[in-house]
């Protein structure tokens, strides 16, 4: 087996507050492989868009303490050197944000700002670089690119600014791109064709997607792989099929049964998860989904020990893992 | 934009007009008799004769609509004449509007050079020794009025360094002479540059501090926004996120300020050009007024309302071209 695109090991990220340590990601593992869509799914608050954010180096030094290794292509990211990460920001790694209104700069048109991205990479002319944002406007599916080209970001509604996002992200040829909630601040009615169309141009340009959301619902369609996140640490992690089919944490079967299914005729209640979730100031011992958990147990160490990700390829942290089939049973019935 | 900058300037001229009611309602108003202190006024008492003939000279006597009209055919006409001094407006004005506006011009420039650099430099390193050091600097100069400083730099170097032979560098003349020595009517030469620096510092002291401060927030607030680390994950060089990124989006606000602030700079010098003695138009107005001299009062405070206003303008018109998202009313 080859070694992944990218490999995130061990990375802990935590940010010096007026409150104390807040430790956001405390331990992630994570990889993605070329050409892969990789979906991480988690509350707010969970460490998802930290986690991404710590890839591209974007977390200001003075506030954050980041260790581990986050392995691009056999260098490590968080050992490079600033010009070096500047290379692999936009060219190697572009990242698409949350909310396109104010992750685009007002005062700049987005022919401007996609032309920028494109020359901050390669050594072209402003008109080549132009022709390129035109292109990649029309890829994502902007009519009239030519003129759209040439308008401010609010000349454009929230679905097209999106788009106009995405273009910029794949003006320079990607391997990866980070893709932080890239729906949320949408219209409902277009986030389902904002996504596909995500998921459908990286494809397109052969460039793999780490997707970071909260709906695990729009992850089924889409993603290869789901990792789900948990209070800083990822806490399951496998195909999607299999993430689906047969959850292996607490966790991720709290989050199927607070969603709605359309795949079956069975008339099932929805179950919301109970309690909140952890402060990350200071996380309760063990495993930190103990407080919310239906099957905690003492007895197997669920209060005071923190449960590893295990070596499966279907992977879980969770101590009760291999009984998790029989107690829901006997919690069911 | 056509239509914007038309309306505008109607609503420009209705202003002046109001204005000049005002003051015009304002002068008839005192309780002294025009005609006596024109005539000789501080308390003296003139020949009756006297009076009579300043009165009639000067229509005073008219009724007060009568008066209201001729004085505003004057005022628009640029015609008239000093009460006191008898010296043509139309002289005034080529004299003393130059002055003043080289004398702002230059204060703005340091506001400018000053007031940007120090406080995008006190953003950059927030809570540097040079932050804290441009805090208290604010804090000093907005605390101490600008007549002190100005009397305090004057008795200093034009006085104290005098009695005790300073070096020649050292010395500067007490008072301004401010209408010879400009190359290309703006650029000051060595001799006129010891007459500029001071009334230029004192009349750019506060707003450079302002501007300083403005900045710093500005600044701050933009290195913070989402689009700033947009551009950071583009790969775009640090260089070019902070004068594309931020120092953009941060200037908006600031050039709006400065924009206002040349406007006052022009017409309201008065406390700096009259302890430096500078032949602008604020110190003029300011001693017309003392000795109700109605037409240059009247005449040199439209045309700075006039210049206050257009700088107003223009600075909607520019905040337009800074910020696309604005939209002058009425263009479509």
């Amino acid at each position: 087996m080859t070694a992944p695109m990218l490999s995130i090991e061990d990375l802990r990220v935590s940010f010096r507050t007026d409150d104390g340590l807040l430790q956001a990601v405390r331990g992630v593992n994570l990889s993605v492989d070329a050409g892969e869509v990789v979906s991480v799914v988690g509350e707010s608050g969970s460490g998802k868009s930290v986690t991404a954010l710590a890839v591209l180096g974007l977390h200001p030094a003075q506030r954050s303490e980041i260790t581990g290794r986050i392995n691009w292509q056999g260098e490590d990211l968080l050992a490079a050197s600033p010009d070096r990460l500047r290379q692999i920001r936009g060219g190697e790694i572009a990242m698409v944000f949350q909310d396109p209104l104010t992750a685009l700069n007002p005062v700049h048109t987005v022919g401007r700002q996609i032309i920028e991205a494109v020359r901050a990479h390669r050594d072209v002319s402003r008109a080549a670089a132009k022709a390129r944002a035109v292109e990649m406007l029309g890829l994502v599916g902007i009519p009239q690119p030519q003129r759209r080209v040439d308008m401010y970001p609010h000349e454009f509604s929230g679905g097209m600014r999106q788009r106009a996002m995405i273009a910029m992200a794949l003006s320079c040829d990607p391997k990866l791109v980070i893709a932080d909630e890239p729906t949320t601040a949408l219209d409902v009615t277009v986030q389902a064709q904002v996504l596909e169309l995500l998921v459908a141009s990286t494809h397109e340009l052969g460039s793999a997607v780490m997707l970071i959301t909260h709906d695990l619902g729009v992850v089924a369609g889409l993603a290869d792989r789901v990792a789900v996140m948990y209070a800083g640490r990822v806490v399951e992690t496998s195909s999607t099929d299999e993430v689906f089919a047969e959850p292996a944490h607490p966790y991720t079967i709290g989050l199927l049964d607070s969603l709605p299914r359309v795949d079956t005729d069975v008339e099932e209640e929805l179950r919301p998860i109970g309690g909140q979730p952890p402060s990350m100031l200071s996380p309760p011992p063990g495993c930190a989904f103990h407080p919310r958990c239906p099957f905690a147990s003492a007895e197997r160490g669920c209060m005071t020990e923190l449960p590893e990700l295990d070596a499966r390829p279907h992977a879980a942290a969770c101590w009760r893992r291999d009984e998790l089939a029989s107690l829901r049973e006997a919690v069911t019935a | 934009m056509t239509t914007f900058v038309i309306r505008r300037i109607g609503s420009l001229l209705l202003t002046l007009l109001g204005g000049y009611t005002v003051l015009f309602i304002l002068f008839f108003a005192l309780p002294s008799d025009p005609a006596e202190v024109i005539a000789g006024g501080n308390g003296k008492n003139p020949p009756a004769a006297v009076i009579e003939n300043v009165t009639k000279k000067y229509h005073l006597d008219d009724s007060i609509p009568e008066q209201y009209v001729r004085r505003l055919w004057d005022t628009v006409t640029l015609g008239g004449e000093s009460f006191q001094t008898h010296e043509p407006l139309v002289e005034t004005i080529k004299t003393r509007l130059p002055n003043s506006l080289r004398l702002a011009v230059w204060a703005m420039l340091i506001e400018v050079t000053v007031g940007i650099s120090t406080g995008v430099l006190s953003a950059r390193r927030r809570n540097s020794l040079l932050d804290t050091a441009s805090t208290l600097g604010t804090a000093v100069v907005s605390a101490i009025p600008v007549f002190v400083l100005a009397y305090l730099l004057r008795q200093v170097t034009g006085v104290y360094a005098f009695q005790h032979q300073w070096p020649e560098w050292a010395r500067f003349p007490v008072l301004s002479e401010a209408n010879h020595g400009w190359y290309l009517g703006i650029i000051p030469s060595l001799d006129q540059l010891k007459h500029l620096v001071q009334p230029a510092l004192v009349l750019a002291s506060v707003s450079t501090v302002i501007v300083a401060r403005l900045t710093r927030t500005t600044m701050l607030e933009a290195a913070g926004s989402d689009h700033v680390r947009t551009a950071r994950a583009k790969g775009l060089r640090e260089r070019r996120v902070l004068t594309r990124h931020t120092l953009r989006n941060a200037l908006i606000p600031v050039v709006t300020f400065i924009g206002i602030d040349f406007g006052t700079m022009v017409g309201f010098a008065i406390l700096t050009e009259t302890v430096f003695g500078w032949p602008g138009l604020g110190s003029r107005v300011a001693r017309a007024a003392s000795q109700s001299d109605l037409p240059v009062v009247l005449t040199l405070s439209m045309v700075v309302m006039a210049i206050y206003g257009v700088a107003n303008l223009i600075v909607d018109i520019s905040y337009a071209k800074l910020d696309p998202r604005i939209r002058l009313g009425g263009a479509k």
